[in-house]
């Protein structure tokens, strides 16, 4: 009967037990969801303003938990190649992370629960120029003795400030330049190859040029670079897009830009400058750099290029937009550019064949390394006043690729993308009876 | 003087009435259509999620190595997690040879003495960057992230996720692997590690 009973009891036990572990894998599951990824802050010196970063523990299923999250402010620092590194280790001489407090640095969200966290940047009274933090929200809790490994996940927002003092002009020059000159051991591109392969094995067989800027003022520098060929009559001949990582250049930061052009040189002595150009002032700074090509190489350069890197070619998507909106609507589209060619490009945007001035392009000039994508927001407003019909534009991007001058022309291709906006009769009529 | 009151009360009544007749007495006018313009910015959203529809795979944040029985024993362990965005992003790992926190280690007496197994990292994800929202195989070569590689160089360029237009989420799956030094065999014992995995912004003008 005793022995029954502990039979039971073993029984229950590892009933009990099986429960216990079922619950424990049902509450793994949770997240939270932060926005926004970035914000630039303008403050006066000696002033505060207010900020908000927005978190939520969405209701994806049934199992979602009540979720623990807590908020730091970070230093971070940018690398030369534009790799993010976070920690207090990280602290520089233009980190806001000791202006900056949070009116909640360890929450608890309930399934489907969302929250605004108010912060406050106070400048002080000398400050002058950009200055930069992160906001870090770690995701639950890691526990002592928890054999294995845990998973730590936390999101990082940037907090980008400028202190409003007085107008601060750019100042940046480029510090070094490098030149790889290609080099063809891995023979001719084959098809066979995978797409990885490809594009290594191309970056090899290319001309790469690098430039690297250093922002010696106290404002960020948005970046563009560019670099020309001249051969020895001073004649330009090639046209180089440089692209970087991340191309916004802090205070005190430098950033390598980097190009690749595979159309062989000629045998022959050249000068190559580089320019960097502020995507807000304009501004421009070169530096020049001596390089040669010889006979043997400019052999093998020509006999290895492939007709097939010879092609720079841009994909859009969608290929068209169209959208139908009521009048007084604000709305985003987004149109995705991939670059599925072996050479840097160069694009400028803009709006054509629109007799409104319902679209903008938020971003208008950009370059794209090799098998890279970028994605270029626009947004449409439609006043509250607008007759029914339809509507149409043409998004314009030019795109410059790496390459040999053509004669008189420059290698630039022109891509459209049709913008049709459907402003429809029965909100048209609704609103006029309004 | 109350009719006199009375009768200028009428008066001032018919005036109102008699000067708009169709507001006071009109007909009904029936339902009427109503617009309203309704308009929202998204803003920039990265969200981790622990959740996952597939059963057999072990959901975050714990990957449980099997036991180490032998000098050649390399468990391996994987867990997978969705990365809801709308933006493309880095993911960064804790490769700190400070903290050493993503390694292995086994603390014996109050911490004067520890052991550790080598931990190597890989992660993956199901995007292509192209036609959903993932890792171009450019971006996955040129941070390693399908070779195993030790925690202190896990991830020291991030892996780039590229956002592609309508689609929102991208599992990301992060394998670990511990094996004892070579040669050597580790005290037993229990072994832990956290590795912080680490979203951030890649455009931030």
């Amino acid at each position: 009967m005793e022995r029954k009973a502990q039979v039971r009891n073993k029984w229950s036990n590892a009933v009990l037990t099986a429960l216990f572990v079922f619950i424990l894998q049902e509450t793994l599951f949770a997240g939270i969801a932060v926005s926004p990824i970035t914000q630039q802050i303008e403050v006066k010196p000696g002033k505060k303003v207010n900020f908000t970063i927005y978190v939520a523990n969405n209701q994806r299923n049934q199992k979602t938990i009540p979720m623990p999250a807590r908020i730091d402010i970070l230093d971070f620092k940018v690398s030369d190649r534009g790799v993010l590194y976070f920690g207090s280790e990280y602290k520089h001489s233009r980190s806001a992370a000791d202006w900056i407090t949070l009116d909640a640095n360890q929450i608890t969200l309930k399934p489907g629960e969302s929250r605004e966290i108010k912060g406050t940047v106070t400048a002080p009274s000398d400050a002058d120029g950009d200055y930069w933090a992160s906001a870090m929200v770690y995701i639950g809790k890691t526990k002592e003795n928890t054999p294995g490994v845990q998973i730590q996940m936390r999101t990082a927002t940037g907090l980008f400030i400028h202190v409003v003092r007085r107008p601060n002009s750019e100042r940046g020059i480029i510090t070094d330049v490098n030149i790889t000159i290609p080099s063809f051991e891995a023979g001719p591109l084959k098809k066979d190859l995978s797409e990885t392969d490809l594009y290594r094995i191309n970056e090899k067989q290319s001309l790469k040029i690098e430039a690297k800027i250093k922002n010696e003022g106290l404002i960020a520098i948005p970046a563009t670079g560019k670099a020309f060929i001249y051969n020895d009559k001073m004649k330009r001949i090639a046209t180089i897009p440089l692209y970087a990582s991340r191309n916004n250049v802090l205070p005190g930061d430098s950033r390598w830009f980097t190009g690749l052009m595979s159309q062989p040189l000629p045998a022959g002595d050249y000068k190559l400058r580089t320019f960097l150009t502020s995507e807000k002032t304009k501004r421009q700074i070169t530096k020049d750099f001596d390089f040669s090509i010889t006979e043997d190489l400019s052999n093998v350069w020509a006999k290895n290029l492939s007709t097939s890197n010879n092609i720079t070619k841009l994909t859009l998507d969608p290929e068209e937009i169209n959208l139908k909106l009521n009048p007084g609507r604000f709305t985003s589209a987004n149109l995705q550019v991939t670059n599925q060619g072996f050479d840097t490009i160069a694009a400028k945007c803009r709006i054509e064949k629109s007799q409104q001035n319902w679209i903008e392009l938020k971003k208008e000039d950009f370059t794209l390394a090799p098998n890279s994508s970028t994605s270029m927001p626009c947004t449409v407003k439609v006043p509250a006043d607008a007759k029914a019909g339809v509507y149409s534009g043409t998004i314009v991007i030019e795109m410059e690729q790496s390459g040999l001058e053509n004669g008189n022309k420059n290698n630039a291709i022109q891509y459209s993308v049709p913008v049709s906006i459907t402003i429809d009769e029965n909100a048209k009529m609704a609103s006029k009876e309004e | 003087m109350k009719t006199m009151r009375m009768l200028l009360m009428m008066a001032v009544f018919v005036l109102v009435i008699s000067y708009c007749p169709k507001s006071i007495m009109g007909a009904d006018p029936g339902s009427d259509d109503a617009t309203c313009a309704i308009s929202v910015t998204v803003s920039t959203i990265i969200e981790w999620d622990g959740g996952h529809d597939d059963p057999a795979k072990e959901p975050m944040p714990n990957i449980v190595l099997a036991n180490i029985t032998e000098q050649a024993s390399a468990p391996e362990g994987t867990s997978t997690l969705t990365l809801f965005t709308n933006c493309t992003v880095d993911i960064g790992a804790d490769d700190s040879e400070v903290t050493k926190a993503a390694q292995l280690t086994h603390q014996r007496g109050g911490g004067a003495q520890e052991d550790f197994l080598i931990t190597e990292y890989q992660i993956a994800d199901n995007g292509d960057s192209t036609t959903t929202t993932g890792a171009s195989d450019t971006a996955i070569d040129n941070s390693d992230a399908d070779i195993w590689t030790t925690y202190d160089l896990f991830l020291d360029i991030p892996l780039r996720i590229t956002h592609v237009n309508t689609d929102g989420a991208v599992d990301i799956t992060l394998s670990v692997r511990a094996t004892n030094t070579t040669d050597n065999v580790e005290d037993s014992g229990l072994y832990q590690a956290t590795q912080t995995l680490t979203a951030a912004w890649v455009e931030d003008n």
